[in-house]
């Protein structure tokens, strides 16, 4: 035993010090994220993996856990080391979460170090084709005959459900919340006439709009979507100041050292500056969003102040 | 098929349900009243995690239970990991002799294949139908068109111990679900289930958004997925034709190297579902359960489908509920839904009336 050790000793300690050496990263890292497979977190995961691990020059493997909207992934990244080898894959529902639960395993602000969103995406309401003018007709008719229009929304607690909550709020419209499982599920309750109104994404809404069997009233950003321009948002129509985009973005555990959280902002950057990364982040229905580890703080910030107030005005019940 | 999907409503899916639930109820060797039981357990753990139609908690013990347990623990808990315990606590029985499978052997002789005509036939059209309902999918399927055949059947004691149509019917029932599991997905880009939303995230990654122009803008894809079904299938079977000889030698390891390796698979399987551990020590607790009901005769199988159903018919009956403001005449004044409950009320009477002649029959060849 004692002899095996003296040889495993030295060799060891040869092992290490060339790694110690090396620079960050010197091993493989992983993006986690708490989704199913094929999702569109690990469709954006995986796109970021592949183009991040030729700049980090290690691999970048992906890591489902899913769970309870994203909250057991991020339970787990919080408390992994903040050597830099472990990023989480957030979507805006991270910000719902802090204001939607009684009590998180882990900080939903401070636990973290925010490196960078990916992408920023508005939802867009969306109504069978011919069924109202403008977005202005349906809080019109909304308020006409209060709780005879359905929105169906993609889960109880989702971004989308909440942002319809949000459009009655401002409008002082009120309106029958119809909750189906994801959105495609919506969708389809839609298209056969069970629901009225679905607020989702571009991803649910748009071919269906471009098919001609949806109607775009209006979406929900705070000014127009450089992408589809003519669709007038909800703000310029019926709720002055209204303004809601969800996101992706890579987070960290906090505590990770300024450079390297600096170094895998800048390899973020880079992947998103390669034109397949962003097109295909476009083809999600998102703009590719660059940003600084500020901003996303500050914009996640402002996300749970205002769904805070949305789920307490709306008598949302909390988990 | 797609116009029919969409007719397809919360009522028509709580009616569709009551009807399955029905059906599933007769599942099983033992009795009636045992496999009732059953599937009120399954539904009972399908209550397990966040509740859809308010987002309550319910049972939440852990939060890797927030939402639900997941099927594929109890399935292989119920059904893998059991097997192998009863196997273990029994003396290990001689091996299965080998037998040496000739290709004559693996043809079905004439009156096999006669016999499997019917079973296939309302097989893949149980299939054909769940497949292309969104939000239902091959499991399902597969579960009904076992249940169908047994009540077909002339036999059904025979049913769980290879049986040819209780295999070729559920088969069958697979098969055509994941064939038409493309219907909604393609037609209106809506995942029918977890297999279809993989392959609409892996189109996602390629830059093709499926939706009902697909069709029309991507006529060589979508034609390219109908050409694979066909190239697939005969794939699979010339894949799987020379190897029927290996698989058969899979019965020639001794069980207690066996059965260690089966467990060692469904963990590492059920693992990576979720990459949760609770997963896998829930699948061993469902192992251990699916044990002892096996000792005191309680099926697993209504068990599952009460799992999968149960959560599809509350949701759909409280969706139901919330949309035509508590009405329950809604369920009899749509058509769909009216047919669906029609059919339910007969198999009651049916399932009545034939437990009511039995026992005429009984009686009469004793006395």
């Amino acid at each position: 035993m004692f002899k095996k050790l003296l040889i495993a000793l030295p060799l060891a300690v040869a092992l290490a010090l060339p790694a110690a050496a090396q620079e960050f990263p010197d091993r493989a890292l992983r993006i986690v994220h708490g989704f199913g497979a094929g999702g569109n977190a690990d469709t954006v995961s995986r796109i970021m993996a592949e183009e991040m691990s030729k700049s980090l020059g290690q691999p970048v493997v992906v890591e489902s856990r899913p769970g309870a909207g994203g909250t057991v992934a991020s339970g787990y990244v919080s408390k992994e080391d903040p050597d830099g080898y472990t990023m989480q894959l957030m979507v805006g529902g991270h910000a719902v979460a802090a204001a939607l639960y009684n009590s998180l395993p882990y900080e939903s602000v401070d636990g973290f170090t925010f490196i960078s969103t990916l992408g920023q995406f508005p939802f867009m309401v969306a109504a069978r084709s011919g069924e109202y003018e403008s977005i202005g007709s349906l809080i019109e008719a909304a308020k006409a005959s209060p709780g005879s229009i359905k929105i169906g929304h993609s889960g109880v607690g989702s971004t989308q459900h909440l942002t319809g909550e949000l459009l009655a709020l401002r409008t002082g419209a009120e309106f029958l919340h119809i909750p189906y499982k994801g959105g495609a599920a919506a969708s389809t309750a839609l298209m056969g006439g069970e629901v009225d109104v679905v607020i989702d994404t571009g991803t649910v809404i748009r071919p269906q709009a471009e098919a001609g069997v949806y109607d775009i009233l209006a979406i929900t950003s705070g000014e127009r979507w450089p992408d589809a321009p003519d669709l007038p948002t909800v703000s310029e129509t019926v709720a002055e100041g209204f303004d809601v985009v969800s996101w992706t973005g890579i987070g960290m555990p906090a505590g990770v050292p300024n450079d390297i959280a600096d170094k895998i902002r800048g390899a973020v950057h880079d992947a998103l500056a390669v034109p397949a990364v962003s097109d295909k982040i476009a083809s999600l229905g998102a703009k590719p969003s660059p940003s600084s580890g500020a901003d996303m703080t500050a914009l996640i910030k402002g996300q749970v102040a205002v769904w805070t107030d949305v789920i307490a005005t709306a008598g949302i019940e909390k988990r | 098929m797609t116009v029919v999907a969409l007719k397809f409503g919360a009522p028509e899916y709580a009616m569709l349900v009551i009807l399955g639930l029905l059906a599933a109820s007769m599942i099983g060797t033992g009795s009636q009243i045992r496999s009732f039981a059953m599937v009120i357990f399954g539904i009972a753990l399908g209550l397990v995690g966040a509740d859809a139609t308010t987002g309550y908690y319910r049972f939440v013990a852990m939060p890797e239970l927030a939402d639900g347990i997941s099927l594929v623990s109890l399935a292989m808990g119920l059904f893998g990991v059991s097997e192998v315990i009863r196997h273990a606590s029994t003396r290990p029985a001689a091996n299965t002799p080998t037998l040496s499978i000739r290709m004559r052997d693996v043809i079905p002789t004439r009156a096999q294949a006669k016999s499997l005509v019917f079973p296939i036939v309302r097989g893949s059209s149980i299939g054909s139908f769940f497949g292309a309902l969104p939000g239902t999918g091959a499991a399902i399927a597969s579960f009904m068109a076992y249940a169908m055949e047994k009540r077909f059947s002339r036999s059904p004691e025979k049913f769980g111990k290879g049986h040819l149509p209780g295999l070729a019917a559920p088969e069958s029932a697979n098969n055509a679900a994941s064939q038409t599991g493309f219907i909604p997905t393609l037609t209106l880009g809506v995942p029918g289930d977890a297999v279809m939303a993989l392959i609409i995230g892996a189109l996602i990654l390629n830059g093709i958004i499926p939706g009902p122009r697909l069709m029309v803008d991507q006529p060589e894809l979508f034609w390219g997925v109908i050409a694979s079904f066909f190239v697939g299938n005969i794939i699979l079977l010339l894949i799987n034709i020379p190897l029927i000889k290996l698989w058969v030698l899979l019965l020639r390891i001794p069980y207690q190297k066996l059965y260690p390796m089966i467990v060692i698979m469904i963990c590492v399987g059920v693992y990576s579902h979720r990459t949760s551990v609770t997963d896998v020590l829930l699948t061993l607790a469902f192992g251990v359960l699916g044990y002892l009901m096996k000792n005191y005769r309680f099926e697993p199988a209504p068990v599952l489908l009460g799992f999968v159903l149960g959560p599809l018919l509350e949701d759909n009956f409280r969706r139901t509920m919330l949309l035509y403001g508590g009405d329950f005449t809604i369920f009899v004044t749509r058509p769909i839904s009216a047919v669906l409950v029609a059919c339910s009320a007969f198999l009651i009477v049916f399932a009545i009336w034939s437990s009511f002649s039995t026992r005429r029959i009984a009686t009469r060849s004793i006395g």
